[in-house]
């Protein structure tokens, strides 16, 4: 009797086994699919020129705030979506020419039931001479969440760069 | 043992020297014999004190002697036995049913078996279960080998967690008045900045910074309040200005 309860318990643990196995199978599979990513890239200029904020720009209340509030004007420069993945990251040439590159490194899966899974966005901007303004920005980003890198000197005022990834 | 002094008289030591605790309880044990023998009841004719250790001594003797006879006594197999013939649990197989009712078939119909044990032992008795109860057993290995494949699958998800970058640069986070290159907040927006930074701990952040290098520069990274944001979490910002340090352009 005890060596057929005993077989049937490493058979229960083995199941449990394959299945947790299979349930990192399955993860690894959904982040190999999800391995491309689109993104939106607005670029902005800051100005105290008193024009106020540019309409194109639509719902960005961040604007208001520190340390955006600095500058009493944003027009929108640019707008553009991007797909990128860990084997080509995407570019974008800057009206300061400089190229701001961005690439998807990881795709991090949900620790709770509930969660959304978050991105791993690499991200850099390099000079036209081929030497680095910022040589990395590694965030960990949730769908439709935006962040931005900014400061850089623009025609009397700044640049300001949000990132988005799409959900 | 004998010595002799310096004019050559002889001199037994032995004679002079009272018995010890252990010559005590060999004499009381009936150990103790020859010269030695003679000495010690020699030492108890003479010493009150000597003889009342020897009473003590045997009455606990005594005691050791009939508990350990009466332990002896117990006759746990035949105990044993009777239990298992008497248990009708369904935890019994056939195979271990058949000797039984070969063995003992009165004991199987009357159920009522008496303990052999002594009074003072039942109750640990009762307590034990019978010999071929192996259903604790099974249920501890039950149980151990559910928490161990919870514990396997759990790990399993949490082991996708956010990855560190190895190696990765620090993130040289300064507070806005140390920024040249950034904009000086106004009086106004000076305390609205402190309160940015104070509610770092407050609210998750919706992207968080990972890594950061800003080369030979010094940047900053804000985090904008969650009720400035269109969502529900705080805005990242990294600010950096290109002539922030460095000289750089």
């Amino acid at each position: 009797m005890r060596l057929p309860l005993f077989a049937l318990l490493v058979a229960a643990f083995g199941l449990s086994l394959g299945h947790g196995a299979s349930v990192a199978h399955a993860e690894d599979a959904a982040v190999q699919a999800d391995a491309s990513v689109s993104m939106e890239i607005v670029v902005l200029h800051g100005t105290n020129d008193g024009t106020g904020i540019d309409p194109k720009i639509g719902k960005m209340p961040e604007l208001a705030k520190p340390p955006f509030s600095s500058y009493n004007s944003y027009k929108l420069l640019d707008r553009s979506k991007q797909t990128s993945s860990k084997a080509s990251p995407s570019t974008l040439k800057l009206p300061n020419d400089r190229v701001l590159k961005v690439s998807l490194k990881d795709v991090v899966q949900p620790a709770k039931k509930g969660d959304s899974k978050r991105y791993v966005i690499s991200a850099s901007i390099q000079k036209p001479g081929g030497s680095d303004f910022l040589p990395l920005l590694e965030v960990n980003a949730k769908a439709g969440e935006t962040f931005f890198v900014a400061g850089q000197n623009h025609k009397g005022g700044v640049l300001v760069i949000g990132i988005k990834v799409n959900p | 043992m004998t010595t002799k002094t310096m004019n050559g008289e002889a001199h037994d030591t032995r004679t002079k020297r009272p018995p010890t605790d252990l010559e005590l309880m060999m004499y009381v044990d009936g150990e103790l014999e020859g010269e030695r023998l003679r000495e010690v009841r020699q030492a108890l004719s003479r010493d009150s004190v000597l003889r009342n250790k020897v009473a003590a001594l045997s009455l606990s003797a005594s005691i050791v002697r009939e508990n350990a006879e009466s332990a002896a006594s117990i006759d746990l197999t035949d105990g044993i036995m009777a239990r298992i013939a008497a248990d009708e649990s369904s935890t019994r197989d056939a195979r271990d049913a058949a000797p039984a009712l070969l063995e003992v078939p009165v004991e199987r119909k009357g159920a009522d078996v008496k303990p052999l044990l002594r009074p003072g032992l039942d109750k640990a008795a009762s307590k034990s279960a019978p010999s071929n109860d192996n259903s604790r057993g099974i249920f501890a290995l039950a149980a151990i080998a559910v928490a161990a494949a919870a514990g396997l699958m759990i790990w399993g998800r949490m082991d996708v967690g956010a990855p560190q970058p190895q190696g990765a640069p620090v993130a040289a986070v300064t507070t806005p008045a140390e920024l040249p290159a950034a904009p000086a907040p106004t009086p106004a927006e000076a305390p609205r900045a402190a309160d940015a930074d104070a509610q770092d701990g407050d609210a998750e952040p919706g992207v968080a910074v990972a890594a950061v290098d800003f080369g030979t520069k010094i940047g900053t990274i804000f985090y904008v309040p969650a009720e400035a944001a269109t969502s529900n979490h705080t805005t990242t910002v990294v600010w950096l200005a290109d002539d922030s340090a460095g000289g750089e352009q």
